[in-house]
C-alpha cells in the first residue's frame, strides 16, 4: 500500500539525516575461475583452450579480450603489469594480441557451469621465428552487491557491482627459441630488521625468461639461516626491490646468495626452456 | 586398461603442471552501517567486523598482482551522488589469512601478493563514505573493479 503524502514527507525528512547503510563487495561473491594460469601455443597447432568455471549461484557475464602486456618494474622496484596500446604493441614486434582470436569472445556462464573457450592464432604468413606474447583479460561481471542494513530500503537503496578482471599470460612460439638472463646490481644490504635486494635482471635470447629466484642466507659457519623464493618472468628487464625479514638473525657476518633457474613445475614440460643456473653472492654484516 | 590408466595419469599430471586456477571470492562485505547526513564514516581494514575481506586463490606460492579500480562516488537518482574515498592505508594483505599478520598497502596502486602454501591469501579492505546533508531517495550504485593477474609468468 502506498504511503499517504504526509507520511512520505515525514520519511523523507528522516532520510535527510539518516542516509543509508553502504555495503561494498559482499560475502560469497565469487568471480569466474580461469584455468590454466598461462596458455602456450605453437606454430604447429596454433590453438589452445581455456576453461571458465562459475562457482557462484548466479550467472556471470564474461568477456575475453587479448591485449599486449608483460611484467615490468617501476622506478622504485615495484612490480606491475605493463599494458601497451595497440600501436605500441604492433611496433614492438612481439605482440600476439592482434592475431589471437578467442571463441566465443562474450558469453554468459550459468551458475555452477563450465565453459570452454577456444583460442585460435592467425599470425601473418611472414611471421619470423621467435616467441610472441599477449595477455588474456577475462572480465566477469553480473553480480550485483545486495543492500544490507538499510533501515528503509524503499527509500535509499545502495548497491555496488563487482567486476573482476583475471589476466593470464599467452606465449606463442614459432621455430626454435632460447632464453637466458643477465644478473647485475646484486648488492644486498641490511636496513633495520630487513634484508633488502634490488637485483637487475635482463632477458637474453628471444624468449621470455620464466624461472625462479632463490635467495639463501648462510652464517659464517656456512649454515643456512634463511631462504626465500620468488617466481620471475623477465620479458625485457626487471629491477625489483625485495625485502625479507631477518629480525631473528643475531649480529654477525652473513653471505647472501642469489640463484636463478628455469625449474618451474607449473610450466608444461614441453614448453620449459632450460638454461644453466645464474648465481651471485655477497657478504652483509648485521650489527 | 593399463593404457587408459596411463592416459588418465598423464592428463592429471598436465593439469597439475598448469597450476591451480586463479579465482577471487568475497568473504565479508565492507559495511559502513547507518550513516548520518554530513558525517563521514570510515571503516579501517583492521575493523574485523566491518572491513571487506577478499580471498584470492591460485597456485601455491605464486605471485599475483592485485589492483583495484575504485569508484569515487555512488551514483543515485537524477545524478545524485554519495561520495566514497579510499586512502593509501585502506587495504592490507595476509598470506596466512589473519589480520594480525596483514601488511597494509595502497589499494589505488598495483600490489604484488604471494599466496601461501595452500594457494590462498586474504585481502582486507576499508574506506570512507562521505554522505551529503540531503540524500535524494532512490537507488545508488557504482562498480568496483578488481584486477588479478599472475606476474610470475
Amino acid at each position: 500500500m502506498a504511503p499517504i503524502p504526509s507520511a512520505r514527507v515525514a520519511r523523507k525528512a528522516i532520510l535527510a539525516s539518516l542516509v543509508a547503510a553502504v555495503l561494498l563487495p559482499a560475502a560469497n561473491v565469487v568471480a569466474v575461475v580461469v584455468a590454466p594460469t598461462a596458455v602456450f601455443l605453437d606454430h604447429g597447432s596454433r590453438s589452445a583452450s581455456i576453461t571458465l568455471y562459475n562457482p557462484s549461484g548466479e550467472p556471470e557475464e564474461v568477456a575475453i579480450e587479448p591485449a599486449f602486456g608483460y611484467p615490468a618494474t617501476d622506478s622504485i622496484g615495484r612490480l606491475y603489469l605493463r599494458m601497451e596500446a595497440p600501436a605500441v604493441a604492433t611496433a614492438s614486434g612481439r605482440s600476439a594480441a592482434e592475431w589471437l582470436r578467442p571463441y566465443p569472445r562474450r558469453m554468459v556462464v550459468p551458475a555452477g557451469a563450465r565453459q570452454t573457450v577456444r583460442l585460435l592464432a592467425d599470425p601473418p604468413a611472414d611471421l619470423p621465428d621467435g616467441e610472441y606474447w599477449a595477455r588474456l583479460v577475462v572480465t566477469s561481471r553480473g553480480q550485483r552487491i545486495p543492500v544490507a542494513g538499510v533501515r528503509d530500503t524503499a527509500a535509499v537503496q545502495v548497491g555496488l557491482d563487482l567486476e573482476v578482471r583475471t589476466i593470464i599470460a599467452v606465449l606463442y612460439r614459432k621455430g626454435s627459441v632460447s632464453t637466458a638472463v643477465a644478473l647485475s646490481d646484486f648488492a644486498p644490504t641490511i636496513v633495520a630488521d630487513s634484508l633488502v635486494l634490488h637485483p637487475r635482471l635482463v632477458r637474453v635470447g628471444d624468449a621470455a625468461y620464466v624461472g625462479r629466484m632463490e635467495i639463501a642466507v648462510s652464517d659464517s659457519a656456512g649454515s643456512e639461516v634463511g631462504r626465500w623464493e620468488e617466481q620471475v618472468a623477465v620479458y625485457h628487464e626487471l629491477a625489483r626491490r625485495l625485502v625479507y625479514p631477518i629480525a631473528d638473525l643475531p649480529p654477525g657476518t652473513y653471505r647472501v646468495r642469489l640463484t636463478l633457474t628455469t625449474e618451474r613445475d607449473d610450466i608444461p614440460r614441453p614448453y620449459r626452456l632450460r638454461t644453466l643456473p645464474v648465481a651471485d653472492s655477497a657478504v652483509v654484516v648485521r650489527r | 586398461m593399463r593404457r587408459w590408466l596411463l592416459v588418465l595419469m598423464l592428463v592429471a599430471a598436465s593439469v597439475e603442471a598448469q597450476g591451480r586456477p586463479l579465482g577471487v571470492r568475497g568473504r565479508q562485505p565492507l559495511a559502513f552501517g547507518d550513516l548520518l547526513g554530513s558525517v563521514p564514516r570510515t571503516v579501517a581494514w583492521t575493523d574485523v567486523g566491518n572491513a571487506g575481506h577478499f580471498e584470492v586463490r591460485g597456485r601455491r606460492f605464486s605471485q599475483v598482482l592485485v589492483s583495484f579500480l575504485l569508484p569515487v562516488e555512488l551514483i543515485g537518482p537524477g545524478g545524485a551522488t554519495l561520495p566514497l574515498a579510499f586512502g593509501p592505508g585502506d587495504a592490507a594483505y595476509s598470506a596466512a589469512g589473519n589480520p594480525a599478520s596483514a601488511v597494509p598497502f595502497d589499494p589505488s596502486a598495483p600490489h604484488t601478493i604471494t599466496l601461501d602454501n595452500n594457494g590462498k591469501g586474504m585481502i582486507y579492505f576499508g574506506g570512507t563514505v562521505l554522505p551529503p546533508g540531503q540524500a535524494a531517495i532512490g537507488a545508488y550504485s557504482a562498480t568496483v573493479i578488481l584486477i588479478v593477474s599472475y606476474v610470475g609468468i
